[in-house]
């Protein structure tokens, strides 16, 4: 069953009762949860908050943590298997699902009322209820009656029953031929935020960097993408107005293409590029001169490229996205230039969105115990 | 001199005003035997002299050195009953035994019905809604959050918090929990606070 109205069909719920909160562990569940935990700090929501990596983790997890507890949220977990009949819930328990994982299971979508998904993704066509879930039809009705009649009847029926049968399992296996992503969970957690007039700097930001962990990761097609961050969009535009320079703000700014630039060397971050490392070869032979010659094009000396940007000349740091733009034609590549989202600081360099979906990967993915 | 020792008590007890001093009950014992002499000798002056009046500026400068002495000694008293006071609010209705040898006998009777009389008030309190009393020393000044979030650092099991809801406490879980209910567990070293 779907959520109509995200604060007081969801929010309002859990006003005022303990949470479990079931997080996977990626940038986008991290930023959600964030964002979530931000409100429940506000509200005294007390949880229990367990990362959860699978689905033998998530029963481990939901059987350790279930005694009084009602109210289960899962955050891209959860949606795309049959929570009720994996977890074997107690009657009374209910789920919450923001999963950006697709296809959603079919269980889920249809129970009625334990399992809640928080946000109906438009793109997914789910198939009627009538087309998947039919009663059986009862065998004994009409029993009575004798001869061909209902010998014909009954054959009528079990054709029907196969026709039936054979179209649902044709619907089903296209629904969940091919699994996908779909819109951010953290874009659904800001819009409640925002429901709830909590949408600080600090959800906005996560919901940027979730944002832009979907385009970092190619999760979705550009297109969507920007459908996607639509809204986000529009919330930072509305803070721009609130024009103190004293705390951190978000902002919307044309960024050179380059991940992680602003930490490392220029030098470092064209070579691992993606816009610009495949299409100018730079794994070949060659391609260390061509590297090269695209930055004497763009008018930076070895040595400044070769030293870590934020130690570079404030001149050449600040014509580094023209520079590459104007050169970008002639080594034919892409436009190296995209949105970005910057959280802007006071007293310390802006941070990119994209820079901080690198970190969180890297620090999920690197297990140092 | 008159009301030196008296003076001097008062010195001592001005010279550590955070914490309380051994009761001094033989610098005491002293102040009120001079009071003593004073006020016979003040009450022999006064009979001898009925009439004649050149002695009556003698009585009056031992008397003025009488009250003197009196009022020191009451406000030596005070504040020790003001330190008391904070005690309660610090270490609760039983003392730790080297506090206690700093009291003396009055005092440590004056103090157990202060923590009665505390206790009784805390007790009564909120009773009108349903509450059975409130601690008022739990939480002297207000406190930024009423819930904290905590992370467990050991297998602890299950915590039962005082309404009724059961928390299973494992080893990096991770909890928003009412901060009266962890601040013992937090001490104990179980759970960690995350700023």
């Amino acid at each position: 069953m779907f959520i109509e109205d995200l604060r007081n069909d969801f929010y309002n719920v859990l006003l005022g009762n303990r949470v479990l909160l079931l997080v996977h562990y990626d940038v986008d569940a991290i930023c959600t949860c964030k964002i979530l935990q931000g409100l429940f700090k506000c509200d005294n929501i007390s949880y229990t908050l367990v990362p959860v990596g699978g689905v033998a983790e998530l029963k481990t997890a939901y059987e350790e943590n279930n005694e009084e507890i009602k109210y289960v949220v899962l955050v891209n977990c959860g949606g795309t298997i049959d929570l009720v009949d994996i977890l074997q819930p107690e009657e009374d328990v209910v789920f919450f699902v923001l999963d950006s994982h697709k296809p959603t299971d079919i269980c889920n979508v249809y129970s009625d009322g334990q399992v809640r998904l928080v946000y109906k993704d438009i793109e997914e066509n789910i198939p009627n209820f009538d087309d998947i879930f039919r009663e059986d039809e009862d065998e004994e009705e009409e029993k009575h009656e004798s001869g061909m009649e209902a010998l014909e009847a009954a054959v009528e029926r079990r054709r029907e029953h196969r026709a039936w049968e054979e179209r649902r399992h044709t619907l089903m296996f296209n629904y969940t031929q091919f699994s996908y992503y779909g819109k951010p969970s953290a874009c659904v957690a800001l819009e409640l935020s925002w429901l709830v007039s909590r949408c600080g700097w600090v959800a906005l930001w996560a919901g940027s960097v979730a944002a832009a962990s979907h385009v970092a990761l190619c999760a979705r097609t550009p297109a969507q993408c920007l459908l996607d961050t639509d809204a986000l969009h529009r919330r930072v535009a509305s803070t721009q107005h609130a024009n103190n320079d004293t705390s951190c703000r978000v902002v919307l700014e044309k960024d050179a293409w380059l991940p992680l630039y602003r930490w490392w060397s220029l030098e470092a971050a064209l070579r691992h590029a993606p816009v610009i490392a495949p299409h100018m070869r730079l794994h070949t032979h060659a391609g260390a001169a061509t590297l090269r010659q695209l930055l004497a094009d763009m008018g930076f000396p070895l040595q400044q490229a070769r030293q870590s940007y934020r130690s570079m000349d404030v001149e050449l740091r600040h014509s580094v996205l023209s520079s590459l733009e104007s050169c970008a034609p002639r080594h034919r590549l892409p436009v190296p230039s995209q949105a970005a989202f910057l959280l802007q600081r006071p007293h310390a360099p802006p941070q990119s969105a994209h820079d901080m979906v690198y970190a969180i990967l890297a620090l999920i993915e690197h297990v140092s115990q | 001199m008159f009301a030196e020792k008296v003076i001097e008590l008062l010195k001592e007890s001005e010279r550590n005003p955070d914490t309380i001093d051994p009761f001094k009950d033989e610098k005491i014992r002293q102040i009120l035997e001079e009071m003593q002499t004073l006020f016979i000798m003040n009450m022999n002056d006064a009979n001898a002299t009925t009439e004649n009046k050149s002695l009556w500026t003698t009585v009056q400068v031992r008397h003025s050195a009488l009250e003197r002495n009196k009022r020191c000694l009451l406000a030596y008293l005070y504040s020790r009953m003001e330190k008391i006071k904070t005690l309660r609010w610090e270490f609760g209705s039983v003392l730790p035994p080297d506090v206690r040898e700093l009291l003396s006998d009055d005092e440590y009777e004056w103090f157990s019905r202060y923590s009665t009389n505390l206790a009784s008030y805390m007790r009564s309190l909120g009773q009108d809604i349903g509450y059975s009393g409130i601690d008022l020393t739990e939480n002297l000044r207000p406190p930024k959050a009423l819930y904290m979030e905590v992370v467990c650092t050991t297998d602890y099991g299950k915590l039962e918090l005082s309404d009724g809801d059961v928390v299973m406490l494992r080893r990096n879980s991770r909890h928003f929990l009412p901060a009266a209910e962890c601040q013992t567990l937090v001490r104990q070293g179980v759970l960690k606070q995350i700023v």
